[in-house]
């Protein structure tokens, strides 16, 4: 075994760096009929207005992920943040700008209360939701890679956390395999009592609650995936389905809102000569779902987020879009 | 235990000779290398995973560790799978942990305040009572609750000592074993190919 220092998380931490923090009372299910390709490149939090607050939020996550270090008075080197200090630290920003309960706040914080972007369980259910979708992304990346998804073509997903309340995730895999047609997704396995499905399945992104083809799928899930080999895939009749019907339908799918997936309604579209499965189909659907905003939804945007949205022909972009700037 | 930031990574040099041999057969064998990290990086989340599964000790509810261990395993560059979570170093090395920041370890009584440091709350929350036990413990944060009742929030200690957890991480053996075994798999179905 070696040991070494640490290695950079260059995907991880540049997809986190390209956000740009966007302030806005929407609740939710409302961010959710925003467009994908918006909502991704977005920093936000339900109800939060103040975007040097999120700014912040969105600093921490990665000091958290970049494992950045800082020296104490006694000269003694410390991990700059923590889920700890992200909690307690974010808090008194918040406090110190006035930041408010959406509905007011009577008799102080209520620590349990989720809709308080100031309570302990807001700022826990933060920190460690926007950790999984960072290192969501970053494993789905290693997975979507040609010679990884060769040996691994499919997941699984399984329970990782046991929760006293746990969600339906049997019955929202079999609605989410009917509404993509079963494309990419077991029957043989869910006969079984099983869900898998192959990498390149839209039925990862119609189950996910943020529109990611990578975990988490909700809030505090305890879900994740685990890796099914070829060899187990075959058996279950996923290659023979084949792989190609599954890429072929990931590949000409376009991205609508979330709430309009999950509604049923519009299928993906890419552009057609966009026929390569994985991340980059992935990313190139965010594009195309910014360019194909209908006038109605762009003036909506546009009264929502007023000057931090700039339309410039058919696209529509963060006014402040951050752009990566390539490694050296 | 030293918080250098160093982290655990499985470089793929000890899968050993075999590996090597098999790699070098093919004109880009750092592929194989790649799909062996993937192997070995399943392993660990698969080992995460169970681990996950144990009770918390004090039958609060579980904080995820396990789970949130598994999400920071991701694979960087070709060959090397990085266990990005720093908190995962005092489980595997052991160690002794000092205060960075303050000048007391809060170690919490109470399951509402685990996770949270005791700086997060307002200033008038808690109250300190010096502890003259000696050792280690330097005293208890407590709480006023009404009707002249008081409770201990934390436990406040100059250093806490940690045995290294021997299941940190599954066997060496294993992870190699997972390697070879996807590594053959590749090159099989790349021979295949090629015939």
């Amino acid at each position: 075994m070696t040991f070494t220092e640490p290695q950079p998380l260059t995907d991880v931490i540049d997809k986190l760096d390209a956000k740009t923090p966007i302030g806005s009372a929407m609740r939710t299910a409302e961010w959710e009929r925003v467009p994908q390709g918006l909502r991704d490149g977005a920093f936000f939090s339900a109800g939060v207005t103040h975007t040097q607050f999120l700014a912040r939020q969105q600093q921490a996550v990665t000091d958290i992920i970049a494992r950045a270090k800082e020296t104490n008075a006694a000269g003694e080197s410390m991990w700059k943040m923590d889920r700890g200090q992200f909690v307690k630290q974010l808090r008194q920003m918040g406090e110190a700008l006035g930041v408010q309960h959406p509905t007011g706040r009577e008799g102080g914080i209520k620590e349990r209360d989720i809709t308080d972007p100031l309570s302990i369980a807001r700022l826990n259910l933060v920190v460690n939701t926007q950790l999984e979708l960072a290192y969501g992304y970053g494993q789905y990346v290693t997975a979507m890679d040609e010679d990884v998804l060769q040996e691994w073509p499919a997941w699984e997903l399984v329970r990782i956390t046991p929760r006293k309340a746990p969600r339906d995730w049997d019955k929202r895999w079999l609605e989410a395999a009917e509404a993509v047609g079963w494309a990419g997704v077991s029957r043989e396995a869910w006969s079984q009592g099983r869900k898998i499905a192959l990498k390149t399945s839209p039925i990862w992104i119609k189950l996910s609650r943020f529109g990611n083809p990578h975990m988490p799928l909700d809030f505090n899930s305890g879900m994740g995936v685990e890796e099914v080999d070829r060899d187990t895939a075959e058996s279950l009749g996923l290659m023979s389905m084949s792989m190609n019907e599954a890429l072929q339908d990931f590949a000409t799918l376009k991205f609508q809102t979330a709430a309009q997936l999950k509604a049923g309604r519009g299928r993906f579209n890419m552009a057609p000569e966009s026929q390569q499965p994985g991340l980059k189909a992935f990313q190139e659907g965010l594009e195309a779902s910014v360019k194909d905003v209908p006038p109605a939804m762009r003036k909506q945007l546009k009264s929502i987020f007023k000057d931090q949205i700039e339309i410039e022909g058919d696209i529509i972009r963060w006014k402040h879009k951050k752009k990566r700037t390539p490694k050296k | 235990m030293s918080v250098s930031g160093k982290v655990i990574t499985l470089g793929l040099e000890q899968a050993g000779k075999k590996l090597r041999d098999i790699s070098m057969r093919f004109a880009k064998p750092q592929r194989a290398f790649k799909v062996a990290a993937n192997a070995v990086a399943k392993s660990l989340k698969k080992h995460f995973r169970e681990r996950n599964q144990e009770p918390n000790a004090e039958g609060w509810k579980k904080s995820g560790f396990w789970s949130q261990v598994r999400d920071s395993v991701q694979v960087v560059g070709d060959d090397v799978i990085q266990i990005n979570d720093p908190r995962f170093n005092l489980k595997y090395y052991g160690g002794v942990v000092t205060p960075k920041r303050g000048r007391a370890l809060a170690i919490p009584l109470h399951e509402e305040f685990k996770g949270v440091l005791p700086s997060t709350f307002p200033k008038d929350k808690f109250f300190f009572l010096p502890t003259r036990s000696g050792g280690d413990n330097v005293g208890i944060l407590a709480e006023a609750l009404g009707d002249n009742r008081i409770r201990a929030a934390y436990l406040l200690r100059s250093k806490t000592t940690h045995q290294a957890d021997p299941d940190a991480l599954p066997p060496m053996s294993e992870l190699q074993a997972e390697a070879l075994r996807a590594v053959q798999r590749f090159f099989e179905r790349e021979l295949a190919k090629q015939s």
